[in-house]
């Protein structure tokens, strides 16, 4: 008992977040991968994952990426209008808020999972999403998950 | 011939449903029963616990160490067990009180329930077995060998398991969806165009539930249960549990309502009008989800 709850202090005192991010292939991914090119610095605690377009995540992997122990979840898309698929990211964003509110009831905070947009030309707006989310993760503290549900 | 078959059915906490649906079979269980010895079923008759059976049926939830017990014991003593009944496969409707720890739900129910009157103002201390900290379905404590889901099972699939039992066949579950059996499913695309809630707003029983704004869990069950509840005019609520190789009934169920709602008509604030998605989208499936429970803040600690 007394080294979990050591590791716990542990854990709040050097917290890096685990963050997951769904990327679209034709914005999301495309602004990560300027940032890169134009050599700007964000917070590395990011883990992408590329999908061609956020309509296709589903709200089983944003739970899943939880339940093995990420501390938030952020995606980014194509802007309102851009989808490369038309609608897709309004769907993504009809996910996302209805799973927000089962969250909330599910005792995990919403603001653990973020949706938003940036072009293939917005690598700075890219790298400030970043930074602010890991921010807000920073300031709710690691995910009460992390490593207590085991894998089924 | 080796002779019958012996049966045995147990149950943990359920509501005896179950037990009520296997004679609700009528004519087919007089059938069944020529090659099916029923030996225990405390529900049904008196009967002490044999040694030894060659099928053991639980039904219900595992709410209690007293259930975590029943179940080991008859996986002992069966050759084939199945969990029967959407309590026994995803721990159903009792499954819900993961939303509370257990002190939580003594308190509510002894203490702070309306017409609840307690002078000694705490839950009482009758040698009674534990409640477990969470309920979980029977697949989590002892391996299954078949799951029939349902509340209660529907009666066809009851008796296709039994002969599939007697002939020593291989039972499987319909792997459509209960859209897919539905009377009202025209095959068109559907569209949702507002977010109704049943009770407050118009009903027309013989339209699609979705279309008309109403939330029904069709898309996102597993079929086999013929619609049942819709030919009642109700919306489907889920008991049949997740459509192979799903995980998770709300998360599956919040894709089909994204993905069908009209974007012109339906808003994001119109989504908040679905009340209690834990309660709605997971009524019957709450244990064997992804979180299965709600999360605390002291969870390690």
């Amino acid at each position: 008992m007394e080294t979990a709850s050591l590791k716990r202090a542990e854990l709040k005192q050097h917290f890096e977040p685990k963050i997951i991010g769904f990327l679209c292939n034709w914005c999301g991914y495309a602004a990560a991968d300027l940032a890169g090119t134009m050599r700007l610095k964000y917070p590395a605690n990011i883990r992408i994952v590329r999908v061609m377009c956020t309509g296709r995540i589903d709200p089983t992997h944003i739970l899943k990426a939880f339940k093995i122990g990420a501390d938030g979840v952020l995606i980014v898309g194509c802007h309102p209008g851009d989808c490369h698929y038309l609608t897709g990211n309004y769907r993504a964003e009809r996910k996302v808020a209805m799973l927000k509110s089962l969250l909330e009831d599910l005792g995990l905070e919403p603001d653990r999972v973020r949706i938003d947009w940036a072009s293939a030309g917005e690598g700075e707006r890219f790298a400030r999403i970043v930074e602010e989310f890991v921010k807000r993760i920073i300031e709710l503290g690691p995910s009460p998950l992390r490593g207590v549900l085991v894998e089924r | 011939m080796k002779g019958r078959l012996k049966l045995a059915v147990e149950h943990l906490t359920t509501c005896a449903g179950c037990e009520n649906a296997i004679l609700d079979l009528g004519d087919s269980l007089l059938t069944v029963l020529g090659d099916l010895e029923l030996v225990y079923a405390p529900i049904l008759m008196d009967a002490s616990p044999p040694d030894r059976v060659d099928i053991a049926i639980v039904t219900g939830a595992v709410r209690t160490e007293e259930d975590q017990e029943k179940v080991r014991n008859w996986r002992e003593k069966s050759s084939i067990l199945i969990a029967f009944g959407s309590c026994a496969c995803f721990g159903g409707i009792p499954g819900l009180a993961n939303l509370l720890k257990s002190i939580e739900l003594l308190k509510t129910s002894y203490l702070e329930q309306l017409g609840t009157e307690n002078p000694e103002g705490e839950p009482p201390h009758v040698e009674v077995p534990e409640l477990t900290s969470l309920i979980k379905p029977v697949s989590e404590y002892v391996k299954v060998d078949y799951m029939l889901p349902g509340c209660p099972p529907p009666s066809y699939l009851i008796s296709e398991l039994f002969t599939a039992l007697i002939k020593g066949e291989k039972f499987t579950l319909p792997e459509k969806s209960v859209c897919d059996d539905c009377p009202l499913n025209s095959g068109d695309e559907k569209v949702i165009k507002c977010i109704k809630r049943w009770g407050f707003d118009k009903v027309d029983v013989n339209r699609c539930f979705l279309e008309q704004g109403f939330i029904c869990l069709g898309p996102a069950t597993r079929g086999g249960c013929g619609a049942r509840c819709i030919k009642a005019g109700y919306p489907c609520r889920g008991c049949m549990g997740v459509l192979e190789g799903v995980e998770d009934q709300a998360a599956k169920m919040i894709s089909a309502i994204a993905s069908a709602t009209s974007l012109d008509e339906v808003t994001l604030e119109d989504l908040k009008k679905i009340l209690d998605l834990v309660g709605t989208l997971y009524r019957f499936t709450f244990p064997s989800s992804i979180f299965g429970r709600r999360v605390r803040r002291d969870e390690r600690e």
